[in-house]
């Protein structure tokens, strides 16, 4: 845990932006992996970890957009406390926050893919090895993965400008 | 153009994004809670069936698991599997795990306690050091105010003695002063008694010389006097017979 914990915690943590999620993530990570080692051999540990932390923090913020999709769209979303303010946060990451937007919008196999190719700069072979899919199948993921973040990303950005002109007006 | 700006938009997400992960720092807390709650769970949910042995330090095990300490394990349940194969005779899965069991808690019991002897002295070493820093600095302080105790200390008692010293020499200037003034009053009262006693006997001596310079001369004129009344009468009958001459023509002889 010395050695892996913070990979899967940067891994968690980019992806939720959120200490408690982000906490919760890394002990379901390490709880997760600790049973597949006392079923299975486990070569790459390191690999296995991080698949399982992307796995899970993908799930986490599918279902964080969903509970938020379901909410009223009037009202505005409470930030936690231990979120970072909103001024700054709007500054620094917003194209951090529409881009783990998208992701959870994504296929889960094509996120999955996405992120250990470009937040965890993993090979496309070592994708294939954990997700235990075909190489050729990995290219495919992210390429469609790519597609679809620019799109979202470039309408997400025209609403942003369209509403800012709005507002200035 | 707008593909550009949309391959720019993203890079620059991702690029965010990676970002985000290093601003938060894992904290300890949360890694002993996840080595507690691993450890709950090996100890609660052993897994059936798979002869798994559940393990108290999963951090332990999971950093073993390509080490060589589970290459040497597992080759050592590899020959007591093999052996423990040919030897029995029912393929009872039962019978099996137990046979292993002994034999892997055995393989990998001086693993364990090599590790975790390893990671004990490793904390008992940062603990040491945290020990020692601190005595040192405890240490330090504390020479530091005995020696500044020592230099106060030190010093009144120096100033006392310096004072004690200085009394007895102002006093010992006092008396011999007094004793000089006391030898010098009396020399100079000795000298007054003497120089009364030289008045008197000269006086004295003074008084004396001349009762007796006048009795010597009282005596000398009784002597000289028959003389001189002889040589009187011999001159008058030696001398001529006075002229009647007027005294100036006597003076002019």
């Amino acid at each position: 845990m010395r050695d892996h914990g913070p990979a899967v915690w940067q891994t968690a943590y980019r992806l939720l932006a959120n200490h408690s999620d982000a906490a919760d993530c890394f002990q379901e990570t390490f709880l997760a992996a600790f049973e597949i080692a006392g079923r299975e051999p486990v070569r790459n540990i390191a690999g296995l970890l991080v698949r399982l932390a992307t796995t899970r923090a993908i799930d986490r913020l599918r279902q964080r957009s969903r509970l938020e999709q379901r909410q009223t769209d009037a009202i505005e979303r409470q930030p936690p406390d231990d979120e970072p303010d909103p001024l700054e946060r709007a500054h620094t990451n917003e194209l951090a926050s529409q881009l783990t937007e998208q992701i959870s919008r994504l296929p889960p196999q094509e996120a999955r893919v996405f992120c250990l190719r470009y937040l965890n700069d993993m090979s496309y072979r070592q994708i294939a090895r954990e997700l235990n899919i075909a190489v050729s199948m990995v290219g495919v993921s992210l390429y469609r993965a790519k597609a679809r973040l620019r799109a979202a990303l470039a309408d997400t950005q025209t609403q942003h400008n369209e509403v800012s002109h709005a507002n200035k007006t | 153009m707008r593909t550009r700006r949309e391959q720019d938009l993203l890079a620059e997400a991702i690029a965010q994004l990676r970002q985000q992960g290093l601003a938060e720092p894992l904290a300890k807390d949360l890694v002993d809670e996840t080595v507690r709650r691993i450890a709950d769970c090996g100890l609660r949910n052993p897994e059936p069936g798979t002869g798994h042995r559940p393990i108290r330090n999963p951090q332990t095990a999971i950093r073993n698991v390509t080490g060589w300490h589970f290459k040497l394990a597992a080759a050592a349940v590899l020959l007591l599997a093999g052996y423990t194969v040919g030897r029995v005779t029912s393929p009872d899965i039962q019978e099996l795990r137990d046979a292993l069991t002994p034999a892997v808690a055995a393989s990998l019991e001086p693993a364990l306690r090599e590790r975790l002897s390893e990671e004990m002295k490793d904390h008992y070493q940062v603990a040491l050091a945290g020990t020692y820093v601190h005595l040192k600095e405890e240490l330090t302080q504390q020479y530091r105010d005995d020696l500044n105790r020592y230099a106060m200390q030190t010093l009144a008692a120096s100033n006392a003695t310096t004072n004690a010293l200085l009394g007895e020499l102002v006093q010992a200037i006092d008396t011999a002063q007094a004793q000089d003034l006391r030898r010098i009053a009396l020399t100079l009262s000795q000298m007054e008694a003497k120089r009364m006693q030289d008045r008197t006997q000269l006086a004295a001596g003074l008084v004396s010389l001349a009762s007796h310079m006048e009795d010597e001369l009282s005596q000398t004129k009784k002597v000289l006097a028959p003389f001189l009344l002889d040589d009187r009468s011999r001159e008058i009958e030696l001398l001529p017979q006075p002229s009647k001459t007027s005294p100036n023509e006597r003076t002019k002889e």
